[in-house]
């Protein structure tokens, strides 16, 4: 009985020692960082602007504030150091809170930090725990101190507002939506070519309205459209939105974004197509240690809108729509591939996977010139498209 | 130095100064010669003015025979004393002088109690104790001269408690009577639910003074044998000055003496002891309390309502979900608030920690300090609600209501956060049939507390791993606690986190150690 109360003291005592969370914080003592903005200056420093809440500016019920107040519900605290680390503990000489990064929901990359070594400015958040590897990764060409005052228009957040547009990348198609651990991984694979999607900070309506009435500056807001392409360790280039969205349909990442094709009937007239499924299947051959690799998309689309009085029930009339939506789809996905062979010469596409999934021999032999061999690859795209409602009206709505 | 200490503790609680010898006078026979004896019972029962003693003739042929009865006034039925105690010898055996025509005793000892007195009950004693000991039950003691044995006659009737709706355990569908405190009643309640010989009541007496009537039932045939050998062994053990309530004897006769989880289980439902018994449980039933304990025990069935049986199973079976669902929230709540504030703010959703953040700001206490508060503001107020005085109870809602609800969140003491989780955790507390289970997890819940806010949830998972532990070693009179989950008995979880219909319960739970094992037989035909 004694023996047996004593080992339970001993191992009681032990566990208390082996504790991993032993450092008890009050949640109102931490400062909440939601969003990270890495610049570099030219002299080489690391530049950080930390988006840090306001919890009594963002709290439920009485003591919520409206949106817009930028000062009452965020802090922006922007801190030098040589590195990462540095600039982060040396943001403390001006927050009287702990820096938490739990709760951190963005990170911004300015395009003059990405231009090389981004794998150096993302280590820290693969390496330290309290950071989540599931936050999106933005890249801007703007200034960061734009970036980092620039005002969310519906959300309270701006972390927030990035996070919900973000999400609607497969609504949209015209841009990816990255997190850091898909592209560090990406970064770490044998076809080294991440994308991150691009931030754009311009006027927003409510600014607009703003600067109209008030001569004093204000902050802008941001928008999310194109990507941005990485040969390696170093910022290769950017993408418009309608190679963006062929990179999509071909990486399967892809819900419901409109497609807009010119009525079968009167040519001047546009209809607008929904996409509902949309698959995509590359298939990949070596003749003769030439590879060539060929994309097949099957997509089924509904007709939500059509602007001119044709009736598109009839048989005919179905066959042209899905023609004409796989003509559609074909050149965006041939202007995404465009821009990789041909302007950028680097394969974010990740074809070269493909190729090592199905031909292990060629790719052990290739695969450190790969990124060489890929531009004059063949790649041919062949896109079957099935329309499959035409929505409640089957007639269009016309003057009798 | 702990070892000596701990042995200081036990002995203090276990210490006893050794009781008393028993009356030893009391034991012997009585003699014959009334005067003796009626002397010795006066003595006996000097300054106790609520004896009634009296001396009466009986006269026949050959002359006149002394008697002497007493009984206890108010236990004892005083009319059915003078109609058919009283009247037949005074004037019935006087007048009908036929009847008795001899002067031996024993002739007129055998005829007043076959021939004279008509009364169902009725017992013979030879000892003081045995006569004494009935007639404080009620009963009247009858004492004949020159004839050394004492009729004991059962007179017993007193003003009782009528049969009340469960004050503690109501129900919405179900039997709306409860136990009373007097256990003749009690046992007729349950012999009306179980019309078989086979429902057996033994009886015993506990406690030196109050000389307590202590009934194990039980059904023969279904129990095990083992068990009910046990429970009446541990209970024969009890030697006690008094027992006033069945907790005395669950405390006397319980498994583990130092485990915070009840080893038994009490209602006041008879539906619930009908029901149990069938399932080859034991009951011990106490005079003097409405709250009979069931033997043996297993952790679920402190989780069951006896309405899981009656309403359909679907919403049986939710219930017993929902009570496993607030058994966590009544144990963990302001232990899982506490870990997730101060250690793992990375878990919350972000609006969710921001607004629970923004509360927190102005509070000046650390979480757990706050959790404590308002745990013990909690506790003070149920407490105060259970003693005051019922005129006076409704003031405690409403000043519990404005201390806790408004003015410690308007003066910023608190957060509303806290408050919420405390609240919950209390009603939460409130939704067990079983009110000794509901308690357990009350004084756990500070334990886990303290826990969670020194290692977070580590903490938490450690005090649960604790638990546990001491869940699975324990046992109720042999049966594991955790049964039928730890050992698994298959067949036995139909009947445990889930209800399922009755048709599909063919038969007992196994791990009671039923001798009978079929409830019954399948519907269908099929014997099983």
């Amino acid at each position: 009985m004694n023996k047996k109360i004593f080992w339970l003291i001993v191992i009681v005592l032990i566990l208390l020692v082996q504790s991993g969370c032993w450092n008890r914080r009050e949640m109102e003592t931490l400062g909440y960082v939601t969003l990270m903005i890495i610049d570099k200056n030219e002299a080489g420093e690391i530049e950080l602007y930390l988006g840090i809440a306001k919890p009594s500016g963002l709290g439920g019920g009485e003591t919520g504030k409206k949106a817009g107040d930028i000062a009452a519900t965020r802090l922006v605290v922007l801190s030098r150091g040589r590195t990462v680390f540095e600039a982060i503990r040396n943001a403390s000489m001006e927050t009287p809170r702990t820096l938490f990064f739990g709760q951190e929901m963005g990170l911004i990359i300015t395009e003059r930090a990405a231009k090389e070594d981004i794998g150096d400015l993302l280590d820290i958040i693969l390496r330290e725990h309290e950071f989540r590897r599931l936050i999106t990764l933005y890249i801007t060409k703007s200034p960061a101190i734009e970036a980092a005052l620039s005002q969310p228009e519906l959300e309270l957040l701006l972390a927030k507002e990035l996070e919900g547009i973000a999400d609607k990348s497969t609504l949209v198609g015209k841009f990816p939506n990255v997190d850091i651990n898909e592209f560090s991984k990406t970064m770490a694979s044998d076809v080294p070519n991440p994308v991150a999607p691009l931030l754009v900070i311009k006027e927003g309506l409510q600014q607009k309205k703003f600067l109209e009435d008030n001569s004093k500056q204000v902050p802008v807001t941001p928008f999310i459209q194109g990507m941005a392409v990485f040969k390696g360790e170093s910022f290769a280039g950017e993408l418009d939105t309608i190679s963006t969205r062929g990179y999509l349909f071909v990486k399967n990442k892809i819900k419901s974004p409109v497609l807009v094709i010119t009525s079968p009937g009167l040519e001047h007239k546009l209809v607008s197509m929904e996409i509902v499924k949309s698959k995509a299947d590359i298939e990949t051959k070596i003749i003769d240690d030439v590879p060539s690799i060929n994309v097949k998309v099957k997509v089924e689309v509904n007709i939500v809108e059509e602007m001119a009085s044709e009736d598109l029930t009839k048989k005919e009339a179905i066959k042209e729509v899905e023609k004409r939506t796989a003509e559609v789809i074909r050149n965006e996905i041939q202007k995404g591939i465009d821009a990789a062979q041909l302007d950028l010469r680097v394969d974010f596409f990740g074809f070269g996977k493909e190729v090592h999934r199905a031909h292990k021999e060629y790719w052990k032999k290739h695969k450190a010139q790969w990124g060489r061999i890929f531009p004059d690859v063949r790649i041919t795209t062949d896109v079957e498209a099935k329309l499959r409602r035409t929505g409640l009206e089957t007639k269009p709505l016309s003057v009798k | 130095m702990i070892k000596k200490f701990l042995y200081k503790v036990k002995e203090f609680i276990t210490s006893r100064s050794s009781t008393e010898g028993k009356d030893e006078k009391n034991q012997t026979m009585m003699p014959g010669e009334l005067q003796h004896r009626i002397n010795h019972i006066k003595n006996e029962f000097k300054d106790a003015n609520d004896v009634v003693f009296r001396e009466f003739e009986m006269h026949s042929k050959r002359g006149k025979r002394k008697l002497f009865l007493f009984y206890i006034d108010g236990l004892a039925d005083k009319n059915g004393i003078n109609d058919f105690i009283l009247k037949p010898l005074m004037v019935e055996g006087t007048l009908a002088q036929t009847n008795i025509n001899t002067d031996e005793p024993d002739e007129v000892f055998n005829s007043v109690k076959n021939a004279l007195l008509a009364y169902a009950g009725i017992a013979e004693a030879k000892t003081y104790e045995e006569m004494i000991n009935n007639v404080l039950s009620g009963d009247t003691a009858l004492l004949i001269d020159e004839h050394p044995v004492a009729l004991v006659l059962s007179t017993r009737s007193w003003a009782t408690r009528s049969i009340t709706p469960p004050q503690v355990e109501p129900s919405v569908r179900g039997p709306q009577e409860g136990f009373v405190e007097s256990i003749r009643i009690n046992t007729s309640m349950i012999r009306r639910k179980i019309k078989s010989s086979n429902l057996k009541f033994e009886s015993m007496k506990i406690g030196k003074y109050t000389l307590t009537d202590v009934v194990v039932a039980y059904i023969d045939g279904i129990a095990d044998p083992k068990v009910i050998q046990e429970v009446k062994n541990r209970l024969a053990k009890i030697d006690i000055d008094g027992i006033l309530e069945s907790g005395y004897i669950e405390e006397l006769i319980e498994d583990n003496r130092y485990s915070p989880f009840p080893q038994m289980e009490h209602t006041e439902r008879p539906d619930k002891i009908a029901g149990s018994l069938l399932e080859g449980r034991i009951a011990i039933i106490i005079d003097g309390t409405p709250f009979v304990i069931i033997v043996p025990v297993v952790f679920w069935s402190f989780l069951q309502a006896s309405e899981d049986y009656y309403e359909r199973y679907f919403f049986a079976s939710f219930l017993r979900l929902l009570r496993l669902v607030t058994a966590a929230i009544a144990l963990l709540g302001p232990a899982v608030y506490i870990a997730v504030t101060t250690f793992h703010q990375e878990m919350l959703p972000t609006s969710l920690l921001l607004s629970i953040a923004a509360q927190r700001e102005g509070v000046p206490f650390p979480a757990v300090v706050e959790a404590f508060a308002l745990e013990f503001s909690f506790e003070i107020l149920r407490e105060g609600g259970v003693r005051l005085p019922t005129p006076v109870g409704q003031s405690i809602s409403i000043v519990g209501a404005l201390i806790i609800g408004q003015a410690a969140v308007q003066a910023g003491l608190v957060s509303p956060a806290m408050v919420i989780v405390v609240a919950i955790t209390g009603i939460a507390s409130m939704t067990f049939p079983a009110f000794n289970i509901a308690i357990t997890f009350r004084l756990l819940r500070l334990p886990i507390m303290i826990a969670a806010s020194v290692l977070g949830f580590y903490g938490i998972m450690l005090s649960l791993l604790l638990i546990l532990t001491h869940l699975c070693a324990l046992r109720s009179f042999g049966v594991p606690y955790l049964s039928p989950l730890a050992p698994l008995h298959i067949d036995g979880l139909k009947d445990t986190v889930i209800r399922v219909p009755w048709w599909g319960m063919l038969r007992r739970p196994r791990f009671y150690q039923s001798q009978n094992i079929v409830r019954q037989r399948s519907m269908r035909g099929k014997a099983k």
